[in-house]
């Protein structure tokens, strides 16, 4: 017995000392995700902060790409089909912009929660007040300015203003009619602008967003409802709300530092403090690498021989057509001095900061009195040359080396030119067009006059070139060119011709190209293999001493000039689809299927497959 | 015999009375079948403490205090316990023990234990090391292809070190991310290990390795659903040190190069599409393009690149001791080089381990075990490092007619891979990337078996590894001379050429890891025989933790060009590009029964309860038992007494029914968290990181479940000769993973979600095992072994946004199954190219506006069935091409055969019909970049309308349909092995080491192979080739 109870106590001992061991540690459970934090975020200024830069990321646009279905129109040369052409079906999924898969940027709607979340978060977390402002009135923004991208394309969208739990929440969220999308895109930059602040410092925040540039957003999206695109009818009380806020924005942006920048030319290439006319803006960086941000504009942009690439980023003949005269008027002014052969000639100064043409000295990659050709057949762009005789030199920064202009995400270069996605001038026109919409015409007029100075447009005895207009119809047309040339390639025009309900006006037009033909005896291209024609002068090859013909031509001399070339103009729309076909139906893009099936309650458009849903409410 | 031990008896009986205080008992061990004798074994006193190991002459000596009757027993590992009861004044015992292998009383490892193979309760197959140890291979699963049923093993591609994948009986998973895996449980002696510490282990090092198949795997409850792989590596052998090297040495090349077309062939593909396009002729090749082409001859990218490698192995051992102490140590070194370019993989691994004999009662073992594994490459930086998918792009498909050198400078020509150059200047650019991981590992336990508690026994076990990785890559840019275009086309060259810079990334990159983990088992077992019942009751506590991290950063910008430092790189834009900190915990509890009425009638219960800090706290815990009961008919009387105990050695039949669970999802999913964010911003002139949310918490994320029925039969016939196993199996997998974060939601939630408990399916199967095994005289020997099986499968319940049911598109059809039925693949229905003019003639007479994908039907053309009536072919028409594909045998062979010293071991596959396919880029009509295989050039012209394929631009053609579906009958070798063994009786007469000679071929021989320009085995053309190997190697043990 008294064996047995010792056994028994040497096992219960054994045992406990096994459990003991293995089970000393209670907390085993006690892990965390080290990769990770939790909500705390909201109770600091720096982490929210952090949680608010990868949001910009993805919600500040980056340059567009040309000719995609953002950024296709009459002023340049690469074109979605399917837009231009009017072979959009709606019964896919084409307009993506919204939603193409269920992910961070491509889902507007993960960036929306991601404001929800935080807007939410911030109010409930222990921050002091200044702080949270400051960083909520970013996300406001932010929200709404996503909420007007998707609206401009589609009418009114589902309106999603909390983070849902669907264990809780009903998270079948019907599209909201546009009128309620643009009074909630107007309340939260309401109240964005009462929480911002007037300026940031430029090295370690520029970038970031204002209450003037809060205020000039609500400006531009009021000022989209009021247009025919939304307010076919034109119901006047939607262009006095944008009158009011577009003047406030423009008073406010003059209070807060913002103003024209006295040099067109270089307003896309000073980066500094004394660039005031930015507002809105992505920053870019072509030399930092840590990592690139750079794009590849330049290389897209650029000559083949300047790019080792080439791209498709040229202006057409018929924005080139659209600048008038250095004394403010139109081409078309028979009083305007226009020279059709010369036409470069004494146009507005926007015209040579914007367009890069044949026989114009360009001083790319840092040469100096470097001559760009753009005729036909010309050797060094052989491979790649511009499908309209023009290119865009407004965005090129001059400085960039051959080699320079390509961009790759993991050794740089390319441009770090920043993208601006609104300079004071926009905010200016908008106040301008509202103006005229209800009839303040001599309102509209100064404000025109301002920027026409600013491009170097004398005032000479036309007033700029606005004493012919007369009617708010005609001060209309004249604001939609004016836009054009003033953002000509700044991916703008295809927003303003939607918005003016003028694209569709296009259709049966075309899009031109302008060709400079080499005349015989001279001859542009290599030395044929089978050896140079006799009598022949091939311009674009050095000769013994090392010169080019092509480099000594002066085009401003006419004699000189029409002896070298004969010039045409010819379209440049394919031969399956030859002219422009944009339907009326087109103002409000079809939403993709992809994410209408995502959803019981989603409608479609009206005007496409199925449509229920009228954008115009 | 028995006249000597009658003698040794009555001498004994006169020394007694002079010894009478203490006894002394002698005697001598030797092998029944050799007749030689054996040192090192261990001979005990029954009912003392009293031990005793045999002499390097296989003789003992033990002393004892009892005069009385005593029962003395020898122990021997590898051969079946004896006994022996001496009388009063006997004190001679000379023991004849018998291998136990391939004997029934031969244990299998379970799991927290042993258990002898005849009351095995569970599908539980285990392979010895020995058999595979000669087959050298990077990953140890590969030696395993093809022996164990129920056990698949897969090899991404013949590169040297590619990855090989096990799976036991094909488990159901329903998505992969998150960490959702298909991967069997690794358990290394007892401790939960990774995949890659079975993937470093040698052969050589390795004693036997099981598989738990069945609901045997809810011993390991936590993470048993995809089964269980238990290796026991090799320990200790008391007796005199001995040493053992084995070398091996071979050379590797490709079974099969895959059967391109010529660059002449190629050139007249395309310009037969050409003509019957009414291509312009700048695009077609001139006869005199062509007649150069033709003269012009140049070999393959392939062939010009490709060579057979090296492959060595070599591996030592060590091992002795005495009763009290035996140690292991051994070492092995792998190297295989690649077949071209500069690729190797290189492995050592070292375990070495002791275990003692504290006092009676106590037993310690510790053992230290190490690996280095590390690879070298210098391919396409995109590519796969498991197919080397670029580098074989470019070397298989490139256009014969494309020089890679002109005047001795690489020739600067795209190939289809992205951003890839002529591989030859890829392969010389310095690029590089080295991967390495070391492990340490310490494996250590005591036990204690009381002496005063007869069957108890106690123990502690503690595992600790650590892991460590390294990764170097460099990406310098390099430069490419672009030749001028020649020829009628542009596509031949020229000589004039301009320089080329192809950045590559410009990068060099550089990541180190870590992860620590430990495992600490506690066990009481207590194991007891009353009467005729024997029972055995196990209770283990266990828990591990585990914490990781790994950190990656990277500079571009190369500013000295040659040098692979990061020094030589812009310091400015040094980047972190990942850190992954994380720690994990798990901590269970379970109890293990087993009854059994005179071995007669069997039962064993388990039951196991985890807790994985995977879930949120009140999901945390799984409870997973399992029930098995098994019955040896073989044992009754009624069968020993019947005829058929003449021919049925033994016979038992067994079943059992468990719950097993999985919790290998990527942790935290049920938690609210922010991670960093994976781009930046810019602000100024300031660089800024962020933040950004994770995914929609899941606070009910739990435990996957399977439930599994396992029924078999394990019987001997035929004096043992002849064994089957025959498993039948079904399985329910429920609250399967299912990553639901693209299709859950409306889009405008705006947030992803992880991981749900959703899914369900069963599977169902059966596994078969045969063996035969003889001696025909005392010469010859040979035995043959089949494994094979059956599986089949169909889900229940699979997770679809309930808005888009109804509207299934053929992705989904293909993955929505039928119940009873094996899934047949979907496609079109081939019904022949459109060859004459008359065939056409009533195709359109039929249906004028009859189109295939949109196009006027033509001469050429592949035609399809069209199923839908609608009078055109296109996605619509796609349709279940066969009921099923499967063969209707696929069985693994082992085949082994003995003469005196000579043995030869064949390992094989042969599968019997069913279907294969041919896909990938062979289906895809060639281009004047990417190059096709040679059948193609066999196709359709107006001059050859009977050709076997069709014309380049046949629409449909490379669409999945029964065009391209071939017999499945494919039958190759694994590996083959030839052994001579020198005597023992010549080594020892001539004092030097045993000597082993083999030579080994691995994939020496496709004797079926169902396509006609490429080895089976190679899934992809554009893969690395399956290689096949031949080495020689020498094992001498002193």
């Amino acid at each position: 017995m008294k064996n047995l109870s010792k056994k028994t106590a040497k096992l219960l001992i054994t045992t406990a000392l096994l459990i003991g061991v293995v089970g000393c540690k209670k907390n085993i459970f006690d892990k965390q995700d080290l990769n990770a934090v939790d909500g705390t975020i909201w109770n600091t200024a720096t982490a929210t902060n952090l949680f608010l830069n990868g949001t910009y990321d993805v919600v500040m646009p980056n340059w567009p790409t040309p000719g995609s279905i953002y950024n296709t129109s009459d002023e340049l040369n690469n074109t979605t089909a399917s837009i231009l052409y009017g072979t959009l079906t709606g019964s896919g999924n084409e307009v993506t912009y919204i939603y193409s898969k269920s992910a961070l940027g491509t889902d507007q709607y993960f960036s929306i929660y991601r404001c929800n979340l935080a807007i939410e978060g911030i109010n409930a977390g222990t921050m002091a007040a200044s702080d949270k402002a400051t960083l909520k009135g970013q996300f406001f923004f932010l929200r709404a300015f996503i909420y007007f991208q998707m609206v401009k394309l589609y009418g009114g969208v589902p309106l999603v203003l909390t983070t849902q739990n669907p264990a809780t929440d009903n998270i079948q969220v019907p599209r909201a009619k546009s009128s309620v999308c643009f009074a909630q895109i107007a309340a939260d930059l309401d109240s964005a602008a009462a929480m911002l602040p007037a300026s940031w410092n430029l090295s370690t925040d520029g970038g970031r967003i204002t209450r003037a540039a809060a205020m000039a957003m609500k400006g531009k999206a009021l000022l989209y409802w009021a247009s025919p695109q939304f307010n076919p009818n034109n119901d006047l009380t939607r262009w006095q709300a944008a009158y009011t806020a577009n003047k406030a924005a423009y008073t406010q942006a003059q209070a807060d530092g913002y103003a024209l920048y006295p040099t067109f030319a270089n307003i896309w290439l000073d980066e500094t403090a004394n660039n005031k006319e930015r507002m809105i803006w992505r920053t870019l960086d072509a030399v930092s690498l840590n990592p690139a941000h750079g794009t590849n504009t330049e290389y897209i942009t650029r000559p083949y021989s300047e790019s080792n690439g080439g791209g498709s980023n040229q202006p057409t003949w018929n924005l080139v057509q659209a600048f008038p005269m250095a004394n403010g008027l139109p081409i078309t002014n028979p009083n305007s001095g226009y020279n059709p052969e010369l036409f470069w000639q004494n146009r507005d100064p926007r015209f040579a900061a914007t367009i890069a043409y044949n026989g114009c000295t360009w001083n790319l990659s840092g040469s100096s009195n470097r001559l760009e050709w753009t005729y036909q057949g010309f050797l060094d762009d052989a491979k790649s040359p511009s499908a309209t005789g023009f290119y865009c030199r407004k965005i090129c920064n001059p400085s960039i080396t051959v080699a320079g202009a390509l961009y790759n995400t993991n050794t740089g270069g390319g441009s770090g030119m920043d993208w601006i996605e609104m300079r004071f001038a926009e905010v200016l026109l908008n106040y301008a067009e509202c103006a005229n919409a209800i009839g303040n015409l001599g309102e509209c007029e100064s404000l025109v006059a301002l920027l026409r100075a600013r491009a170097g447009i004398a005032a000479g005895s036309t007033n700029y070139g606005l004493s012919a207009i007369t009617s708010q119809a005609q001060m209309t047309s004249f604001l939609l060119t004016e836009r054009e040339i003033e953002f000509a390639m700044e991916g703008k025009r295809t927003d303003d011709l939607r918005r003016t309900r003028t694209f569709d006006k296009l259709t049966g037009t075309q899009r031109l190209a302008f060709r400079w033909n080499v005349n015989l005896p001279y001859v542009a291209g290599a030395i044929p293999t089978s050896g140079a024609v006799a009598g022949r002068t091939y311009i674009d090859v050095a000769d013994a001493s090392g010169g080019r013909v092509c480099d000594t031509i002066n085009v401003n001399n006419k004699a000189e000039y029409e002896k070298f070339f004969s010039t045409s103009t010819q379209s440049i729309e394919p031969a399956t689809t030859p002219v422009i076909n944009y339907p009326a139906t087109y103002y409000f893009y079809p939403l993709p299927q992809n994410f209408i099936s995502t959803s019981s309650v989603i409608q479609q458009t009206v005007g496409w497959p199925g449509g229920t849903f009228d954008p115009l409410q | 015999m028995r006249k000597n031990y009658l003698l040794i008896f009555l001498l004994l009986l006169f020394s007694t009375g002079v010894f009478a205080q203490r006894r002394v008992i002698t005697g001598a061990v030797i092998d029944s079948a050799s007749k030689e004798t054996l040192p090192g074994v261990t001979i005990t006193i029954k009912g003392s403490n009293s031990s005793a190991t045999s002499n390097k002459d296989g003789n003992y000596t033990i002393k004892t205090a009892n005069n009385e009757s005593v029962t003395i027993g020898a122990h021997f590992i590898g051969y079946k316990y004896a006994e022996i009861t001496l009388k009063p004044g006997q004190n001679n015992a000379n023991f004849v023990l018998t291998s136990s292998n391939k004997d029934l009383s031969e244990v299998v490892v379970t799991g927290y234990g042993t258990t002898l193979k005849s009351k095995l309760l569970g599908a539980v197959s285990e392979i010895k090391a020995q058999d595979v140890q000669d087959i050298s291979v990077a990953n140890f699963g590969q030696a395993l292809q093809d022996r164990i049923a129920g056990v698949g093993v897969s090899v991404a591609s013949g590169k040297p070190g590619a990855t090989s994948t096990l799976s036991i009986r094909s488990p159901t998973v329903f998505g992969s991310g998150l960490g959702i895996t298909s991967d069997p449980l690794y358990v290394i002696d007892g401790i939960i290990s990774q995949k890659s510490d079975f993937d470093n282990l040698d052969a050589s090092l390795v004693e036997t390795v099981s598989f738990l198949k069945d609901s045997q795997a809810a011993i390991y409850g936590a993470a048993g659903d995809k089964g269980v792989v238990l290796v026991t590596t090799k320990h200790g052998r008391p007796g005199k040190p001995q040493i053992s090297y084995t070398g091996y040495y071979g050379t590797a090349t490709a079974t099969e190069e895959p059967k391109m077309m010529t660059g002449l062939q190629l050139a007249q593909f395309l310009n037969d599409d050409y003509a019957l396009n009414n291509a312009p002729t700048t695009s077609r090749f001139s006869s005199a393009d062509l007649s150069y082409i033709a003269t012009h001859p140049q070999k393959s990218v392939f062939d010009q690149l490709w060579h057979p490698a090296d492959m060595q192995r070599h591996t030592l051992s060590l091992t002795g001791g005495s009763d009290k102490i035996v140690f292991f140590a051994g070492g092995s070194y792998y190297n295989e080089g690649g077949n071209f370019g500069d690729i190797s993989v290189t492995k050592w691994n070292i375990r070495s381990g002791v275990t003692a004999r504290l006092t009676d009662d106590i037993t310690a073992y510790v053992s230290v075990n190490g690996s280095y594994a590390t690879s070298y490459d210098n391919g396409a930086k995109a590519e796969s490092s498991d197919t080397e998918n670029y580098m074989i792009l470019s070397m298989v498909t490139t256009p014969g007619w494309i020089p890679l050198y002109i005047n001795g400078r690489p020739n600067g020509f795209t190939t289809s891979g992205p951003g890839f150059w002529n591989p030859v200047s890829y392969l010389n650019s310095g690029s590089y990337s080295e991967p390495a991981s070391q492990t340490l590992n310490l494996n250590s336990y005591l036990e204690w078996r009381p002496h005063f508690v007869k069957g108890l026994t106690a123990k502690v076990q503690y595992g600790k590894t650590n892991y460590s990785t390294n990764a170097k890559n460099y990406y310098p840019s390099y430069s490419v001379a672009q030749f001028s275009a020649s020829g009628q086309n542009g596509l031949l060259y020229g000589t004039t050429y301009t320089n080329k810079t192809i950045s590559n990334s410009d990068q060099i990159l550089e990541s180190y890891g870590y992860n620590n983990t430990y495992e600490l088992i506690g066990s009481l077992d207590y194991a007891r025989s009353i009467g005729k019942s024997n029972f055995d009751v196990l209770y283990v506590t266990e828990q591990t933790e585990a914490n990781a991290d790994q950190i990656q950063f990277y500079r571009t910008g190369q500013q000295i060009p040659g040098v692979d430092q990061f020094f030589a790189y812009n310091s400015g834009t040094t980047t972190l590009q990942t850190t992954a900190p994380s720690e994990t915990g798990k901590r269970s509890y379970l109890v293990r029964a087993n009854y059994d009425y005179e071995s007669k009638y069997l039962m064993e219960f388990i039951g196991r309860e985890d807790g994985s800090s995977n879930f949120p706290p009140d999901k945390r815990w799984g409870l997973f038992p399992s029930v098995a009961v098994g019955w040896r008919i073989s044992e009754e009387d009624f069968f020993k007494n019947s005829f058929l105990s003449k021919y049925v050695n033994s016979l038992k039949v067994r079943f059992n029914e468990g719950l097993v669970g999985d919790d290998r999802v990527t942790p935290y999913q049920y938690a609210s968290h922010f991670t960093p964010y994976s781009g930046t911003m810019l602000f100024g002139s300031s660089v800024v990181n962020g933040l950004t949310n994770g995914i929609l918490p899941n606070t009910d994320l739990t435990w996957e479940h399977s439930r599994t029925q396992n029924l078999g039969l394990d019987a001997t016939f035929l004096n043992n000769r002849l064994t089957v196993t025959i498993d039948r199996y079904s399985k329910h997998v429920y609250d399967g993973f299912v990553d639901i974060s693209t299709l859950g939601y409306p889009a405008t939630l705006g947030v992803a979600s992880g991981i749900i408990n959703y899914a369900s399916a069963n599977s169902w199967g059966e596994d078969f095992s045969v063996g035969w095994n003889d001696n025909i005289n005392k010469n010859w020997r040979y035995g043959v072994s089949l494994v094979f099986g059956w599986a089949n499968g169909e889900n229940i319940l699979q997770y679809y946004n309930p808005l888009t049911l109804g509207e299934f598109t053929q992705n989904q059809l293909i993955t929505t199954g039928e119940k009873n039925s094996t899934n047949g693949p979907y496609g079109l229905i081939a019904t022949g190219i459109i060859r004459t003019q008359a065939q056409l003639n009533a195709i359109l007479k039929a249906n004028p506006n009859y189109t295939i994908e949109g196009q006027k039907p033509q001469l050429g053309f592949m035609n399809f069935e069209d199923v839908n009536h609608d009078g055109k072919i296109n996605a619509d028409d796609i349709t279940q091409m066969y009921k099923n594909t499967n063969p209707w045998l696929s069985t693994g062979f082992t085949f082994n055969v003995g003469y005196k010293q000579v043995a030869l071991s064949v390992n094989g596959h042969l599968t019997l019909g069913g279907k294969v396919f041919i896909g990938g880029q062979d289906v895809k009509a060639p281009t004047t970049t990417i190059n096709g295989p040679e059948f193609w050039a066999n196709h359709w012209t107006p001059s050859n309308p009977n050709a076997e394929y069709p014309r380049a631009d046949a629409p449909d053609a490379g669409s999945q349909s029964t065009f391209w579906a071939r017999n499945g009958t494919t039958g190759y070798i694994n590996n083959a092995t030839l052994s001579y063994t020198m005597p023992k009786s010549i080594s020892d007469r001539l004092k030097i080491p045993s000597l082993r000679v083999v030579v080994t071929a691995i994939n020496p021989w496709e004797f079926i192979d169902p396509y006609d320009y490429k080895d089976s085995r190679t899934s992809n053309i554009t893969y690395y080739p399956t290689l096949r190997t031949i080495s020689v190697g020498l094992n001498a043990t002193l």
